[in-house]
């Protein structure tokens, strides 16, 4: 660690290197004077604006003189084609839109839908005799036979706890 | 019997010329204003905005997808998205962050698509280079064969390394490097904030400069 001046460090330099690279006039002048002063810093951010202005040198072609003609070609394609539907606007919107205030409003439809959705889900197995509870015959003999056995139990742990608690009668 | 010359260049087509638009004075408006203008049923705003955006976005997707014919075809898409959105749109945000949210996510979803096809790239040895002009040497003793080389080599180098970032980093950094995007502009078309923003693009020159340090 360097510590050329005697308020700012490498480290503030390091964590603010991302504004000297990108942003140089939002830095303090404290840190860019360190950093002028410190070889390491120094070297870090050359090496970083180095390769910053390498890559101006990847150059785009430009535009063929016929992309208009073809842009407008689709365009009266689409003029002449019906209008898109709800949905396809829809989705158009959901995908391409940066409306960020809309996010809740969204959130909250979509919590509303899904609410909706669920009621009527429940409500349609009400309404079509689906509900829960159909058992066979057979299980429900079994569940029968099952509390009659549970009963007996109780009576007879209750029978001999009477039979411990009161006195025999003669 | 007489002898007609015609210069050679006028037989060539013609660039054509941005149709100004008569009826519209768009000289005070801006880019949300004419879009609006565009939506009441006035085609020249299209013109406008397709003179003033036309060359950003194809030179944005030809970065991303590194085929002028591809670009040239996604970037129509978008324009195209602009004219059938127009109904649509609202002013909420920058027109150019729309157009660009729309241009990264056709550019996006066509890397996605042809991932498989791009792995596989080929040379042609006697077409020219889109970007340097240059067709390449195999066997070239003229003294800037090597400068021309090296000169390929450092451009196919910041390519590759650019196309191989993650996808958020490299939009961000055609954004911002080649289209002048400010931090706010590109985190709402990426939905992050402007300080996710500048850590995504210091990261991806971060991997650059590591990538890259041969060739600087």
């Amino acid at each position: 660690m360097n510590f050329s001046n005697s308020k700012t460090t490498c480290k503030d330099s390091a964590d603010l290197l991302p504004d000297l690279l990108l942003d140089p006039a939002s830095v303090p002048d404290a840190v860019a004077a360190h950093v002028a002063s410190c070889p390491p810093c120094t070297e870090e951010l050359t090496s970083l604006r180095s390769t910053f202005a390498m890559l101006d040198e990847w150059k785009a072609p430009e535009p063929t003189p016929y992309f208009n003609t073809r842009l407008y070609a689709r365009v009266r394609e689409a003029q002449a084609a019906p209008p898109e539907g709800f949905f396809e606007r829809m989705r158009s919107f959901v995908l391409f839109s940066t409306g960020r205030q809309l996010r809740p409003a969204l959130a909250g439809a979509l919590a509303l839908v899904l609410v909706i959705s669920g009621g009527s889900f429940v409500g349609i197995h009400g309404l079509h005799g689906f509900g829960v509870g159909q058992a066979s015959a057979a299980v429900d003999d079994l569940k029968l036979m099952d509390n009659n056995a549970q009963a007996l139990q109780q009576m007879d742990q209750l029978l001999d706890d009477n039979d411990d608690d009161t006195p025999p009668a003669s | 019997m007489g002898t007609l010359a015609i210069h050679p260049g006028l037989l060539d087509v013609a660039p054509e010329a941005v149709h100004l638009p008569s009826g519209s004075n768009f000289a005070g408006m801006d880019d949300a204003t004419i879009m609006l203008e565009l939506r009441s049923g006035n085609m020249d705003a299209f013109d406008i905005l397709l003179a003033k955006y036309r060359k950003p976005i194809v030179h944005f997707m030809y970065r991303m997808v590194h085929n002028q014919a591809v670009a040239e075809e996604l970037a129509q898409e978008v324009f195209l998205r602009v004219y059938r959105s127009r109904e649509t749109y609202r002013a909420e945000a920058r027109f150019s962050t729309w157009l660009y949210r729309i241009a990264t996510n056709l550019g996006v979803n066509h890397a996605r698509d042809t991932r498989r096809e791009r792995s596989a790239s080929t040379i042609y040895l006697d077409e020219p280079d889109s970007e340097t002009g240059t067709t390449p040497d195999v066997a070239d003793s003229t003294p800037s064969a090597e400068t021309r080389m090296l000169s390929r080599e450092r451009m196919n180098a910041i390519r590759q390394h650019v196309l191989a970032l993650p996808d958020r980093q490299k939009t961000a950094v055609l954004m911002h490097k080649y289209e002048g995007l400010d931090y706010k502009q590109i985190g709402e078309v990426l939905k992050l904030s402007e300080s996710a923003t500048k850590s995504l693009l210091f990261r991806a020159y971060q991997t650059l400069r590591d990538k890259l340090k041969d060739f600087v």
